[in-house]
């Protein structure tokens, strides 16, 4: 595909040839007339010379006016319709083209048009027909972000399809098509796997213990596999975090233990005077005095102890449960969902600590329970913040409800799921309580729950990017033959302290990942990095970094290296990937152990796919690709990292259209000359 | 000793609490009668209206919470001061309660000179002696 000259180059050519020809024939037709009409040769000589530079002159004149006025048009308008017939690019098309060939331009705008007109058909018909994944996609996207577990799903050769909130929360930053082994210690995973395959499980799980990569926790979970037909795609992993559990547990031992101990002393001491009193009831007003003392200091012990051991027992049931945050919104949209004909919701954006599943399913018992009650109007659902607890109500307009009635729901099963688990266990287990409280013109029923005390950490319900169960099986490890949607992509940039690399240094580095052909937004790297020299304002000028900013930050060396433990297993990707790249080399060198992960740079990929254009910076390049970068952003690593991420995406589509699908084959295509 | 008429009606089902409970009682010259269930609580609040009713939160029956929710709502014995008791629940037991209306909520086990000085308050007496 690099043999064949460019449009251009050829035009050119076909201009040099025609001055060549017509020098060629002058030249000949000049000897022919010397040999013919004799004379002295120096009139044709001087003609000829004439002849040459002028036919050379015209060609290239000719030439110029050509190029500018068709061959530049005429590629960018084949570069402008090889785009839009890669992927999406709602503008007209390139103005210059239209201008200066206008025939062209409007058949190419009636072709952008009628392109437009079929994807936008195509998208209607595409959309209809998703809505009913998408539908199941939210319901799986809910159930993840629900589970108060972690989830993680590995493929056969152990990388990461799939995880949740919670397994990032356990495990720390997690990343699609990632061995799972960096995280956790998968020694007890695979035992568990193989037991599973030795069909020594019942029920198809197998459980183990195991721990995280780094730190002291100690996780619970099972093991169960995933099959596709015959074929076994990986295995899901639920686990949970025992460390608090077990530090409560022996804690609740402990006190339990204290307590029967505690309580043996004084019942001995109080039991011993007792008998005392009862051998000697003639005993004096003064030996009386002093066993009555006793028997009140004893007493007064036992019930200190009792006291500080509720106390105790409180506080260890408190911070053992309940163990989720989890907004009010959601447990009142559950409910409603449970029982919709018979509530309104006022919503609420509070949170709470609480067993989401158990409250919900209590608060709909007994909702449904209070609609066979006659007299009343529709039952709503609203909360309160009182001091550290979120008070739910239940309101209605009419007669109050007998406590009696109320209990007597509370001592049903609240779910099938939950077995004969009742609403009053699950208050018990919140330390909890519900009762009946009169309002203006009827009842509420009142339950109140312990307020979050971080809701920042509960996570608005938005789109999850956690899993892709189109990852392929990794067992080459050759990148070169791979196909470009089938690899993992780190997309990147640099804030410096100047522009050259030798003498300069990185201020913050920024990137994220793209997997499967797609953004992965939660993978994210952001860290700022102390250069150990001051900022020149002029460069603090361009990415508002200063020396405050990066005081306590890590060094160079410290942040490559967790940076390069980031992107491990991708391929980077930068815009002028070149500059970028001489900082990484230089701690690589110093380091002593060269980089030899494969580099894109969309730069130069920029000026291979729109050869006819000067324009290949990253905005211009964005601005060709349809894509909006968020002012704010521009010109911080993170912000540059997302724009080159977009733009790399939509360059992805225009390489396959050359049939340049590999990574080997874009690597190759991409080098300069 | 002063008689001072004022009558409590105690309901309580631990024998040995109610019988030193009643004891003190009526040692302070109150009138005092000792039912021990909800169920017998709420006929004997039928009958004879109390100055003060001192209701222990378990009882076989009605509970203590049922007891008082009745009570609150009954135009007659709206009115009547209650002094709740409970070994169990906690905090929650006790917001529970003077949310149903009791006037105070005492956790078991509590001094009886504690117990003594409270009913004053509540009946609007001093302490005797």
């Amino acid at each position: 595909m690099a043999s064949r000259p460019g449009l251009r180059l050829r035009v050119a050519l076909l201009f040099a040839a025609l001055a060549l020809g017509g020098v060629a024939v002058v030249l000949v037709g000049l000897w022919l007339g010397h040999a013919r009409g004799g004379g002295p040769g120096e009139g044709y000589v001087i003609a000829g010379v004439v002849a040459f530079f002028g036919l050379a002159g015209l060609a290239a004149g000719v030439w110029y006016v050509f190029d500018e006025r068709f061959a530049r048009p005429v590629l960018a308008l084949a570069a402008d319709l090889r785009t839009r017939a890669a992927s999406a690019v709602s503008s007209d098309i390139d103005a210059e083209a239209a201008t200066q060939l206008p025939e062209l331009g409007e058949a190419a705008q009636a072709v952008h048009v009628a392109l437009e007109k079929a994807r936008a058909s195509l998208e209607q018909a595409l959309a209809e027909k998703t809505a009913v994944m998408a539908r199941d996609k939210a319901l799986l996207e809910a159930l993840l972000r629900e589970l108060a577990d972690g989830i993680v799903v590995v493929g056969t050769n152990g990388r990461i399809l799939l995880y949740n909130r919670v397994a990032a929360a356990l495990l720390g930053p997690l990343g699609l098509d990632r061995p799972l082994q960096r995280y956790l210690r998968t020694g007890p995973v695979k035992a568990a796997i193989e037991r599973l395959e030795a069909k020594e499980a019942t029920g198809g799980s197998v459980m183990f213990l195991t721990s995280p990569v780094s730190g002291s926790h100690i996780f619970t979970g099972t093991v169960s596999a995933v099959d596709l037909g015959e074929s076994r795609a990986g295995h899901v992993l639920h686990f949970r975090d025992m460390t608090e559990d077990l530090r409560i547990h022996g804690d609740l031992e402990r006190l339990l233990r204290r307590t029967i101990e505690g309580a043996r002393r004084p019942a001995s001491a109080m039991s011993a005077v007792l008998d005392v009193l009862e051998a000697a009831p003639d005993m004096g007003a003064e030996d009386r005095a002093r066993f009555d003392a006793s028997l009140r200091d004893e007493l007064r012990q036992l019930t200190d102890m009792l006291e500080d051991s509720a106390a105790m027992e409180q506080t260890l049931n408190a911070a053992h449960w309940p163990i989720r945050e989890i907004s009010v919104r959601q447990i009142f949209d559950a409910a409603r969902v449970r029982a919709p004909d018979v509530l309104t919701v006022k919503q609420s954006g509070l949170v709470v600590r609480c067993d989401g599943y158990a409250i919900t399913e209590t608060l709909a018992h007994i909702a449904e329970a209070m609609s066979d009650r006659p007299g009343h109007d529709r039952l709503r659902l609203s909360a309160e913040e009182i001091g550290e607890e979120i008070r739910l109500y239940l309101a209605w307009r009419g007669p109050t409800l007998p406590l009696g009635d109320l209990e007597a729901w509370l001592s049903q099963p609240v779910a099938t799921a939950y077995g004969d688990y009742t609403g009053r266990d699950a208050l018990t287990a919140h330390r909890s309580d519900a009762w009946v409280e009169p309002v203006e013109r009827g009842a509420r029923i009142v339950l109140p729950l312990p307020a979050a005390t971080t809701p920042s950490t509960v996570h608005a319900p938005g789109p999850v990017q956690f899993y892709d169960f189109g990852l392929p099986a990794i067992v080459d490890p050759e990148l070169g033959p791979r196909r470009l949607t089938e690899l993992a992509f780190t997309v990147f940039d640099t804030e410096t302290t100047g522009l050259d690399p030798d003498r300069d240094q990185v201020v913050q580095i920024s990137g994220l990942r793209i997997v499967g052909g797609r953004l992965m937004r939660d993978e994210i790297f952001d860290q700022l990095v102390n250069p150990g020299r001051p900022i020149p304002p002029s460069s603090t000028e361009i990415h508002g970094i200063t020396d405050a900013m990066v005081a306590e930050a890590m060094s160079f060396a410290e942040v490559a290296e967790n940076f390069l433990g980031f992107a491990e297993g991708s391929v980077l990707v930068a815009h002028h990937a070149a500059f970028d790249m001489a900082f990484l080399h230089r701690h690589a060198r110093e380091k002593g152990t060269p980089l030899s992960t494969p580099v894109l740079c969309t730069a130069l990929l920029s000026s291979r796919l729109f050869s006819h254009s000067g324009d290949h910076t990253l905005d211009g390049l964005a601005a060709r690709c349809g894509i909006e970068i968020e002012t704010a952003l521009r010109h911080t690593a993170l912000g540059d990292s997302i724009a080159t991420a977009e733009v790399f995406l939509k360059l992805m589509p225009l390489l396959e259209s050359r049939s340049i699908c590999t990574l080997g084959e874009v690597l190759t295509w991409q080098r300069p000359g | 000793m002063t008689n001072h008429k004022k009558k409590i009606l105690l309901v309580e089902d631990e024998d040995n609490i109610a019988l030193a409970l009643g004891f003190l009682i009526e040692r302070q010259g109150f009138a005092m009668t000792r039912v021990a269930s909800g169920t017998d609580a709420l006929d004997a609040l039928q009958t004879d209206t109390p100055d003060l009713v001192v209701l222990d939160v378990q009882l076989p029956g009605h509970s203590g919470y049922e007891v008082l929710q009745s009570l609150r709502e009954n135009k007659v014995l709206s009115d009547v001061k209650v002094l709740m008791m409970s070994a169990a629940g906690g905090e929650v037991a006790r917001k529970k309660c003077l949310a149903l209306g009791a006037d105070l909520f005492m956790m078991k086990p509590f001094s009886t000179a504690l117990l003594t000085e409270e009913i004053y308050k509540l009946l609007g007496e001093g302490v005797d002696g």
